[in-house]
């Protein structure tokens, strides 16, 4: 990982959601709490899988909710969110959530890079399965 | 020759897949490609030679023309094997 930082501040473990979209509000707070985004941005997200579907869900049980600068973004930024129980995006389920904010089309090309690293790793299930800070440190390293 | 990966954002999945594009050409050793990533809205056939694409977008980016469509957005063995296509289909290898 060189680019996104997991702290107590942006990384909220074992959350139970009621639906798709209460995980998003619950990632969504997070990005707001941290300065990256503002409400409206979890609004869009939302908006955009209504209307294109679960465009997020890209691999296996992982999620990547984001949406484009313009949508309320604030600076760029990561925020993860991990559930006991994963919860359906029209069809698709997931439950590990990174949300991202951009700030224009390229900027944020490392914190992608650190995404598809360890997705390729394999380490999204570990990821669910990690129980504190530290452990999380562990699996992404 | 230009690729090029279009999602509904441009900012997520097409970017993703404009990285690992980038780094199947540089496994099977092919130079001289251009790849850059779009969303969908402001895509148009003339930005790029092929459009690579995942599923969810097969019909609604119909008008691209020359398209490439990937069950899944980020594995590679799937890619490789479409972009080496692709390399193939333009003379490149």
């Amino acid at each position: 990982m060189k680019e996104i930082s997991f702290t107590e501040d942006n990384v909220l473990l074992h959350q139970n959601a009621v639906d798709w979209e209460d995980a998003l509000h619950i990632v969504g707070k997070l990005l707001e709490k941290n300065g990256f985004a503002k409400p409206e941005y979890t609004e869009k997200i939302i908006e955009n899988i209504k209307a294109y579907g679960p465009y997020i869900v890209i691999t296996d049980d992982f999620a990547m909710p984001h949406a484009r600068p313009e949508d309320g973004v604030i600076s760029q930024g990561a925020a993860l969110v991990t559930l006991n129980k994963p919860v359906d995006f029209a069809g698709k389920e997931a439950d590990v959530l990174l949300a991202f904010t951009a700030v224009d089309n390229d900027s944020h090309i490392g914190l992608l890079q650190d995404i598809v690293e360890m997705i390729n790793d394999g380490k999204i299930p570990y990821i669910q399965q990690a129980d504190t800070i530290q452990e999380l440190h562990k699996i992404i390293g | 020759m230009k690729m090029a990966a279009v999602c509904g954002s441009g900012l997520g999945s097409s970017f993703m897949m404009e990285m690992n594009i980038e780094s199947v050409l540089k496994d099977l050793g092919v130079s001289g490609v251009e790849v850059s990533h779009y969303d969908l809205g402001s895509a148009t056939p003339d930005l790029a030679d092929v459009f690579f694409v995942g599923s969810d977008l097969a019909e609604p980016a119909k008008h691209l023309g020359n398209l490439v469509v990937l069950k899944s957005i980020i594995d590679k063995d799937e890619l490789k094997e479409k972009v080496t296509e692709v390399c193939k289909e333009n003379n490149l290898l």
